[in-house]
C-alpha cells in the first residue's frame, strides 16, 4: 500500500524534473515548471502594475504576459520604476 | 512671466524647478512637494525588483501633466544608458530621459565621453536627451551637435549640497551653448538655485536638499520661490560690480556749508 504513493510522488518529481526549465530572474538561475510570463509574475506574487519586464533584453508589454510561454535558458529581468535623482 | 517659458522637448515649462523622486522619507511626501514646488519635471529611477521587499508603485505618486525623466542610473557604459532609455520609453515614460553613466562609485562624477556615445544613439532615436555632465565646453556643443535637448552641468558632487563649485565651467556653458544649461547636482539650498539662475541657467534640477529637508514640501516651495528670484534677476540684467565704493545718495551736502 505504502509503494503506491510512494510511486505516485516519484512519477511527479520525475514529471517535474523533466519538464522544469532554468531561468536567468534578475540574473539569478532558478528552476521553475513550465509556465507563462504572466503566471511567472503571479507566483511571484508582484503587483504587475508597477512592473516593467524584459525577457531576452526585450522589453513584453503586461498585455502580452499570458501569451509568452517561458522557455528553458530564458533571461528574464523584473525591473519596476523607484526614486532617483 | 508666461511668455518666459521654457520650451524643451516640445513642451513648454513655465517652472524652472524640476525636482526627484529619490532619497524621500515615502512616496507620499512626492505630490505635496509637487504641488508646493509647481515643479513641472521629475525624475525617477529604474531597478530590479526585490520580490521580497514592498513594492510601491512609484509613478502612481505622481500626477499627470508633470512630465516625466527618467535616468539612466546605474549605468556604467553608453550601451547600458541606452538600454535602460529604451525600457522606459517602452513602459511608457515618454520620450524624455536623463543620462546618468557613472563609474566612479566615490565623487559620482558622470563619465563624459560614454554620455556624449549614449546621446548620439538616443538622439537619432527620438529621445529628448537630457545628459548629466560634469560642465565642459567642447563636450556640450558636442552634444549640441549630437541633438541633445540641453545639457545639464553638475554644479557640485551629486547629494554633497555643496552649491556651485563649478561655477566659471557653467558660466562657459551658459555663454555658448544654443541649448538650455539645466544646473543639475549639489544645489543644496534656496540661494544656490537662485544663484544658478542669476548666472543664466535655463533651469535647476534638485533633489537631495529637497527631499531629505525636515519638511520637503515647505523646502520645495522655498527652491521654487528662489527659482523665480533668480530668473527673475538674470532677466532684470544684473548691476555690475566695483571694488571702490559708488554711492547711492548724492555726497554734495549742504551741511558743509
Amino acid at each position: 500500500m505504502a509503494t503506491k504513493p510512494l510511486a505516485l510522488l516519484f512519477g511527479q518529481a520525475a514529471f517535474f524534473w523533466e519538464n522544469a526549465m532554468e531561468l536567468i530572474i534578475n540574473g539569478v538561475a532558478e528552476n521553475t515548471p513550465p509556465c507563462t510570463l504572466a503566471e511567472l509574475v503571479e507566483r511571484k506574487g508582484l503587483p504587475p502594475g508597477a512592473l516593467v519586464i524584459e525577457v531576452n533584453q526585450r522589453i513584453i508589454k503586461q498585455e502580452q504576459w499570458p501569451a509568452v510561454r517561458l522557455e528553458q535558458g530564458d533571461r528574464i529581468e523584473l525591473l519596476s520604476f523607484v526614486g532617483g535623482g | 512671466m508666461h511668455n518666459d517659458a521654457l520650451a524643451l522637448g516640445g513642451r513648454i515649462f513655465t517652472n524652472r524647478l524640476f525636482t526627484g523622486t529619490g532619497k524621500f522619507g515615502g512616496n507620499a511626501q512626492i505630490p505635496k512637494m509637487l504641488a508646493a514646488s509647481g515643479s513641472q519635471m521629475i525624475t525617477v529611477a529604474l531597478r530590479r525588483v526585490d520580490a521580497s521587499a514592498g513594492m510601491e508603485n512609484i509613478l502612481a505618486f505622481i500626477p499627470a501633466g508633470v512630465t516625466l525623466l527618467p535616468n539612466t542610473s546605474g549605468a556604467r557604459n553608453a550601451e547600458q544608458a541606452v538600454r535602460v532609455a529604451r525600457i522606459a520609453r517602452e513602459a511608457g515614460c515618454g520620450d524624455f530621459i536623463k543620462i546618468e553613466v557613472i563609474t566612479d562609485m566615490k565623487y559620482l562624477m558622470p563619465d563624459n565621453w560614454e554620455t556624449l556615445k549614449a546621446t548620439e544613439v538616443l538622439a537619432k532615436e527620438g529621445f529628448v536627451v537630457l545628459p548629466y555632465v560634469l560642465p565642459d565646453l567642447p563636450l556640450a556643443k558636442r552634444l549640441e551637435e549630437a541633438g541633445a535637448a540641453a545639457v545639464m552641468p553638475l554644479g557640485s558632487p551629486i547629494g554633497s549640497n555643496r552649491g556651485l563649485e563649478t561655477r566659471p565651467l557653467i558660466e562657459m556653458l551658459i555663454e555658448n551653448c544654443r541649448i538650455p544649461v539645466v544646473v543639475d547636482a549639489g544645489i543644496g539650498r534656496p540661494s544656490q538655485a537662485a544663484e544658478a539662475m542669476e548666472m543664466g541657467a535655463d533651469a535647476v534640477l534638485v533633489n537631495t536638499a529637497i527631499a531629505t529637508a525636515n519638511d520637503p514640501e515647505a523646502m520645495g516651495r522655498a527652491f521654487d520661490l528662489a527659482v523665480r528670484a533668480g530668473r527673475a534677476a538674470y532677466l532684470a540684467e544684473l548691476a555690475g560690480q566695483s571694488v571702490t565704493a559708488r554711492a547711492s545718495s548724492p555726497l554734495t551736502g549742504f551741511l558743509d556749508g
